[in-house]
């Protein structure tokens, strides 16, 4: 709440006894955290609340980085909107979005949904990490509960996939923590997600039944930020304009530490001798717009590649295969 | 009121394939562009699962071919969609143009989309409202229970005798398009009821036998119908876009006895009979303005709210009686051009100025907020209320049109080179 803008008191206060709650959800791409909100909309749905849910799903050059905004009242006016406004939380499914180092430079939606949790008076801060609620950090002040689990070793413990869609497994964490909607509501959900087949989504409700009982939550907690709310503001103001329309591996810096780095564990390699199309159809599919077609050759820049396997599922010559990330960028530091 | 069971969640391209179903679609005609291209990729999913037995999906080779096949279907008497933004609007202009003269009912669904260049794919109104003199009915909606409701509703009315014109649905992409919110279905058999099939077109109407004679006579441009009936003609769909007036209150009227949805007619309004500033919107930001005004109010400034359903045609006569009690007016406009601003300023000039049926006319404010998908909060929406308060208390509107969250730029965009 900016106390600079007095009209937002009391906005805020409508808010609050009208039992409007909204949650940013800070996923990456391809693990499944945008279908895990459809599915809590549809849980809440299911217990009789209204529900609004924005999606800021970034398009090429995404950086990996989604925001999804989950509102939900027992009113029918709820505003709409990708970026949170009072949020009663946040759920994270790394610990680095909450980094300074890292998670700043990516997109303003992640640093303004830190820094309006900073401004609400507390709320769940959820994270899915290793690590347990006592050694959680914030770059801002933050007072209320939090609750971890390690959502990404309970699925790939099932299924080993790269990278592990843990989005809906997640949820289990969020039903533990914040207790806004039953556990069965969103099982339930889950069994009726169309998006996935039958066999998929009982394997969810598994993961997200463990995720539920191994959540470890800690409450009325706080939390020193390491800046403060000037020096964090300031840093705002510096996404909000960058000097180009893009920013670029430039200003991301040592390649290594970014989310998206983070996460992939494999790079796709074409067969030269397999790759034959007119037009390279995996380039459509690729969800950052990494794929290019040069010289009628498949050509991948690996600088903004997220190592998702997309283009090597697609490919109908079967000619791109991902292979292990450190020898395919060796290979290419060799040439 | 009885409302039938089902309850869902479903996203706005979600909820126009289940309108497409409910009101028996038989054709989803289509060229992808996003974010409308869900829509048809949706319907394909559901054809394949067998809930839509008889429609079938064509695509076309570009969005001119869609709308031409679109003409070819409506004069054979099949219902069809197309769901499309921004250029694949521009490019079958001639078409959309055909469509309404020649009075050939069909639906395009625009998943509003701010035109390129600058290139975006965020909302905002932009590509709805430059369709606004193609002489078709247009319609908008706020989130994916409006969608069913208005898509349902507008076949009624375009297909209707009286009117018989094609009507565009918009709402905002992204934002209502792929975010999920609460539905309640209505029933098929209640929608059977209440949506009759597709007139039959008699044979040798007017206007087919001037696209006929046009074939025909290889494009002769003097034929003696143009000649003689041309104004006559085009009086004829002008009238027809103003009987809609009515009928757009009475279709209304039929579907909330019948489903029970606050989802009809041309506006909705929302405590404007005590206020003293009424807001006036219309897509996504509804819901963030309803909700700011109620804040509003509970601290002793009366704001009511409207949201505008039907931008064609401009429901002149309702937007002025409802504002008739305010002091001031503000419009908040998601498109460059402040469309719904200027065509409120000149319905409220002839409604209490020229024809004197109210006592003074409200001051009007525009404000534009939001192109490109720019992000508006409460705080914006509560500026743009005091605003208001400061222009009722001096009597006089200081500054009449302006543009909220620009941030300013530093680089001349005629000169500069944007480097990656």
């Amino acid at each position: 709440m900016n106390k600079e803008a007095p009209q937002e008191e009391y906005i805020y206060k409508y808010f609050r006894e009208k039992g409007v709650r909204e949650f940013p959800v800070l996923g990456i791409g391809r693990q499944g955290f945008r279908s895990a909100v459809e599915v809590l909309a549809d849980a809440l749905v299911r217990e009789g609340k209204y529900v609004q849910v924005g999606a800021r799903l970034s398009g090429a050059r995404s950086y990996g980085i989604n925001i999804i905004t989950l509102r939900f009242a027992d009113i029918s006016d709820i505003p709409t909107g990708f970026y949170p406004i009072y949020p009663d939380g946040l759920l994270a499914a790394h610990e680095s979005f909450l980094s300074p180092d890292v998670s700043w430079r990516v997109t303003p939606g992640v640093s303004r949904s830190i820094s309006a949790l900073g401004e609400s008076e507390g709320g769940t801060l959820m994270v899915c990490t290793p690590k347990p609620p006592e050694s959680i950090e914030c770059p801002l002040d933050f007072e209320g509960t939090v609750a971890t689990v390690d959502a990404e070793a309970i699925f790939s413990e099932r299924v080993a996939i790269q990278p592990a869609p843990y989005g809906i497994t997640a949820l289990g964490l969020f039903v533990r923590a914040t207790g806004l909607v039953s556990l069965d509501a969103v099982k339930q959900s889950i069994l009726e997600f169309e998006r996935l087949r039958k066999k998929v989504r009982e394997l969810n409700v598994e993961t997200a039944q463990k995720a539920f009982e191994e959540t470890k939550v800690l409450r009325d907690v706080k939390i020193k930020g390491k800046f403060s709310k000037d020096e964090y503001k300031k840093y705002e103001e510096t996404l909000k304009t960058p000097a180009h329309g893009v920013v670029t591996t430039k200003l991301l810096g040592a390649a290594g530490d970014e989310p998206a780095y983070a996460w992939r564990e494999q790079l796709p390699v074409c067969d030269q001798r397999k790759c034959k199309c007119i037009e390279c159809l995996a380039a459509y599919y690729c969800p950052e717009g990494a794929i290019s077609w040069k010289d009628e050759l498949y050509h991948v820049d690996y600088d903004f590649c997220k190592g998702c396997g997309t283009c090597a599922q697609e490919c109908t010559e079967d000619a791109v295969h991902m292979e292990d990330a450190e020898k395919v960028l060796a290979n290419l530091g060799r040439k | 009121m009885v409302v039938s069971a089902k309850v869902t969640t479903l996203t706005g391209n979600e909820a126009t394939t289940e309108a497409m179903k409910l009101a028996r679609v038989q054709t989803g005609v289509f060229f992808p562009i996003g974010p409308s291209d869900e829509v048809m990729e949706t319907m394909r999913i559901r054809i394949d699962q067998g809930e839509m037995p008889n429609a079938r999906i064509i695509q076309m080779e570009n969005e001119k071919g869609v709308v031409s096949c679109q003409l070819g279907l409506s004069r054979v008497g099949i219902r069809s969609l197309f769901a499309t933004c921004t250029e694949g609007l521009l490019w079958p202009a001639s078409e959309i143009r055909y469509a309404s003269g020649a009075r050939l009912p069909m639906m395009i669904v625009i998943t509003s989309r701010g035109i390129e260049p600058p290139t975006t794919v965020y909302p905002d109104h932009e590509d709805f409202i430059m369709m606004r003199d193609m002489g078709w009915l247009m319609f908008y909606c706020e989130d994916s229970q409006d969608i069913i409701d208005t898509i349902i509703q507008a076949y009624k009315i375009s297909e209707d005798r009286s009117v018989f014109l094609p009507v565009f649905v918009g709402y905002d992409g992204w934002e209502v398009s792929h975010g999920k919110s609460r539905v309640i279905l209505p029933d098929q058999d209640k929608v059977d009821t209440f949506l009759p099939p597709f007139p039959a077109r008699d044979e040798g109407d007017y206007v087919s036998i001037d696209w006929y004679e046009r074939c025909k006579l290889r494009r002769l441009q003097w034929t003696e119908f143009d000649r003689e009936y041309h104004m006559e003609m085009k009086f004829t769909q002008v009238e027809a876009l103003e009987n809609a007036i009515p009928l757009i209150e009475e279709v209304g009227r039929e579907y909330q006895g019948l489903f029970g949805s606050n989802h009809v007619g041309s506006l909705e309004t929302d405590g404007c009979e005590d206020a003293d500033i009424v807001l006036v919107t219309m897509g996504v930001f509804a819901p963030l303005v309803r909700v700011t005004a109620k804040a509003y109010r509970e601290r002793c400034i009366k704001v009511g709210t409207i949201k505008l359903r039907a931008f064609r045609p401009f429901p002149e006569r309702a937007l002025s009686e409802a504002v008739g009690n305010a002091k001031a007016v503000i419009v908040v406009e998601r498109n460059c051009r402040a469309a719904v601003y200027a065509e409120l300023k000149s319905a409220l000039y002839t409604h209490f100025i020229a024809e004197k049926r109210g006592k003074v006319p409200p001051m009007v404010m525009g404000r534009v907020v939001g192109l490109g998908g720019r992000w508006v909060s409460p705080t914006e929406i509560g500026q743009i209320i005091d605003e208001g308060v400061e222009a009722i208390k001096a009597g006089k509107v200081e500054k009449s049109m302006e543009w909220i969250g620009l941030k300013g730029i530093s680089f001349d965009p005629l000169r500069d080179y944007v480097i990656d």
